[in-house]
């Protein structure tokens, strides 16, 4: 597992053309600022481009934490991982069997992480160029087509990144480069021979109704699902924990008042709680988000004013109150150290929850519009085509599952911790 | 017993009245008013003050708010613009087909998962048991949307044997009563095992654990002690105290299935709440999307109640104690 880990940084780096990194990388440095500048200003396509960026910051810092743990993984170090697990949690004493069992699940979700931020480059062609339909719509997984590399969409190479909105620009350019057009006889070659030049293009996945690469959709589909995922699950974890917090030490009127409104949100079936604020709302990404992110802080709210209240008649966090220690100063030496497993655990699955959601919502046609791929609106256009060409919806659907598995099985080798 | 009966009725409606209260705050989340969402912006200004007094939009906030409350309270919901009948109507009608669809649902999923989750218990430590876990995992993680197009890809395209969707075939009406049972029975088996599966894995993992822990119980022992079959211990002793906690766990289910599984309704054609509730969102018919929202909510705040009185009614520890 740690070796396919390896080669697929291999097969990036193989790909990588520095010119092309440093538009990337540029844009990514600057795009927070330049969201704040400018958010209601941007085109669609740069939003949709934005997401993919916060994405890969977010990426390379997981990226980071998981090479750590890879490096814990050598007998030698072992020891020091075990130190650092117990300076995070005092209550997480993880024994080896446990490790074990969500060993598949992390190098599994280091997989898809890496996925997602090498996204562009493991894709073999543009994930939203159509090609020529009548030769390339409907090809089987794994069957191959003759394509001209299209000459007029070029990678400026020595440009000079002046302006932020520029360097965008490029990165964009980037993330469509490969613009390929598919010819069918070989009379058309000598033509094409002057645009660009000749490949062969393998279908890994076949391709859609519209002649588009489900390989390589499902990899951008990999950093779009990804990333909403992320955001929402910080985004309602943060929600959820300032809430619980919030009901579980102060107590009294407030904790009650918090717990009916909990009550009657969590009365809503959560789907149709997302698609009532999401109507209201109006459809874009970033509404999709908030109503993702607004729809599930419930249970995570629950969880910690649980786990607050049976800690906090405990005589240490008495002691604490009597000499006289703050709120804040309470919740960040004594209750957080104490249910750090429990929100691990949470967030894992809130993880899960909310890339369901996004894919269930896609699917339904009312998240992720079309040109962009997601899993969900990959399985939704697919449904219709089940007869004559069945892989359109698979791939997705495997992604989706093997995600949703792994995940779990991390879910549950963090709360064996506990015990 | 009716004291707690009465009790828990009683603490069933402020939860009512606050989603009640929610819905009506969805509504006024949107900047502007409702009648910005079906007035078009070529109508004069003139008519659209007029129909904003008409719908009672002039009005200060808590009036619209206690009008709403009444409306609600006489079984007011609106008016559909898509169907051109009363919200209400709209969704009764819809009501039973998703009952049809849950009960089938419900049933497939407790046989299945009670049986996985016995069959689990009841050969430990061994192949079957790994592979009934590795299996359950994999079916209770995937969505329903994902479970519906494997189904629909096996039985329907590669085995043939199972239509794709709607509730009945083209001309039904005409059968006789006997095969038009059995022509929505055919109908109602893929959607109903689509709801019933991820359900069903997830039960069999809980029957699983709860069998194993009850069956380490010292009352089990005793009875082993006393020489029963381990078929009389199963049946009579490890089971109703291992399947007590599935009736909440199903009680819950039922109300989220009774407000309409919006996927599994729209990929099979199903007419029911689910499929009306994604239709209404996708017409901008607001009435209609507002009805669901809080038929929805009651019917979940119903099963929720019924799943604990029934629990109270047979598990006779919990009724000394309230």
């Amino acid at each position: 597992m740690g070796s396919s880990l390896f080669i697929l940084f291999i097969i990036a780096f193989t790909y990588i053309r520095f010119d092309l990194m440093k538009a990337s990388f540029l844009s990514l440095a600057l795009t927070p600022i330049y969201s704040i500048m400018h958010l209601q200003l941007n085109p669609i396509y740069i939003r949709a481009a934005l997401i993919e960026y916060w994405l890969a910051s977010f990426a390379w810092c997981s990226i980071l934490v998981m090479g750590c743990w890879l490096l814990f993984q050598k007998k030698e170090n072992k020891l020091i991982a075990e130190r650092l697990f117990f300076a995070i949690s005092p209550a997480w004493r993880p024994n080896r069997s446990t490790l074990k069992k969500s060993t598949f699940g992390i190098y599994t979700l280091s997989i898809f992480l890496g996925i997602a931020v090498l996204g562009p480059f493991l894709v073999p062609l543009d994930p939203i160029n159509q090609g020529d339909l009548e030769t390339t719509r409907f090809l089987a997984p794994m069957q191959t087509a003759v394509a001209w590399e299209d000459i007029s969409i070029t990678v400026p190479t020595e440009a000079a990144y002046g302006s932020i909105e520029k360097a965008l620009r490029d990165a964009n350019n980037f993330l469509l480069a490969r613009k390929v057009k598919y010819t069918r006889s070989e009379q058309e070659k000598v033509e094409h021979k002057e645009q660009g030049t000749k490949f062969h293009v393998l279908f890994l996945f076949g391709t859609d109704a519209l002649g588009r690469d489900v390989f390589s959709r499902v990899i951008y589909g990999t950093r779009i699902s990804l990333g909403i995922g992320i955001i929402v699950a910080a985004l309602s974890m943060i929600l959820g924990m300032g809430i619980g917090f919030l009901s579980g030490i102060i107590g009294g009127m407030l904790d009650k008042f918090l717990m009916r409104v909990i009550d009657v949100l969590l009365s809503l079936p959560p789907l149709v709680l997302i698609i009532s604020l999401f109507s209201v709302l109006g459809g874009s990404i970033e509404v999709l988000i908030i109503a993702l992110a607004l729809s599930g802080w419930m249970g995570v709210a629950r969880l910690v004013r649980g786990e607050v209240l049976k800690l906090r008649e405990q005589e240490f966090i008495l002691a604490a109150k009597l000499l006289g220690v703050s709120y804040i100063g309470i919740i960040r030496n004594h209750l957080l150290p104490n249910i750090l497993p429990t929100i691990l655990t949470a967030s894992v699955l809130q993880l899960v929850n909310s890339i369901m959601g996004e894919a269930a919502l896609s699917f339904l046609g009312l998240g992720i519009q079309p040109p962009t791929a997601s899993w969900g609106n990959m399985i939704g256009e697919s449904i219709i085509y089940l007869s004559s060409a069945w892989w359109i919806g698979i791939f997705p659907g495997i992604a989706l599952s093997f995600f949703a598995i792994s995940a779990q099985l991390v879910a549950e080798g963090i709360q064996e911790c506990q015990k | 017993m009716i004291t707690y009966l009465i009790k828990r009725i009683l603490s069933a409606v402020p939860l009512l009245f606050g989603l009640v209260t929610l819905v009506f705050l969805i509504t006024r989340l949107l900047p502007g008013d409702p009648t910005l969402l079906f007035i078009s912006p070529k109508v004069p200004p003139h008519i659209a003050a007029q129909l904003r007094t008409e719908f009672g939009l002039d009005q200060p906030m808590m009036v619209q708010y206690v009008r709403w409350l009444a409306g609600i309270a006489s079984g007011e919901l609106g008016f559909s613009f898509t169907h051109q009948r009363a919200v209400v109507d709209v969704i009764g009608n819809a009501f039973l087909n998703t009952a049809l669809l849950a009960g089938a649902a419900i049933i497939l999923e407790v046989v299945i998962g009670v049986l996985i989750g016995i069959l689990a218990a009841q050969y430990r430590h061994s192949f079957l048991e790994r592979w009934i876990s590795y299996g359950g995992l994999v079916i209770y993680t995937m969505p329903a949307f994902w479970v519906a197009t494997l189904l629909l890809l096996l039985f329907s395209q590669a085995l043939g044997i199972l239509p794709s969707s709607h509730m009945h075939s083209i001309g039904a009406e005409h059968l006789n009563p006997f095969d038009y049972c059995l022509d929505l029975l055919k109908h109602l088996i893929l959607p109903s095992l689509t709801l019933a599966l991820p359900g069903a894995a997830g039960l069999a993992r809980f029957v699983h654990t709860q069998l194993a822990t009850t069956m380490r119980q010292q009352y089990i022992i005793t009875a082993r002690s006393f020489g029963f079959s381990d078929r009389k211990i199963l049946l009579k002793y490890a089971l109703p105290n291992a399947l007590l906690p599935v009736i909440t766990l199903v009680g819950l289910e039922l109300g989220g299935l009774l407000s309409g599984a919006l996927v599994t309704e729209t990929i099979f054609a199903w007419p029911g709440i689910g499929r009306i509730t994604v239709t209404a969102i996708f017409a901008r018919d607001y009435p209609l999307i507002l009805g669901c929202t809080i038929i929805s909510g009651i019917v979940v705040i119903l099963g929720n109640l019924i799943a604990d009185v029934l629990y109270t009614a047979v598990d006779p520890r919990v009724k000394v104690t309230s």
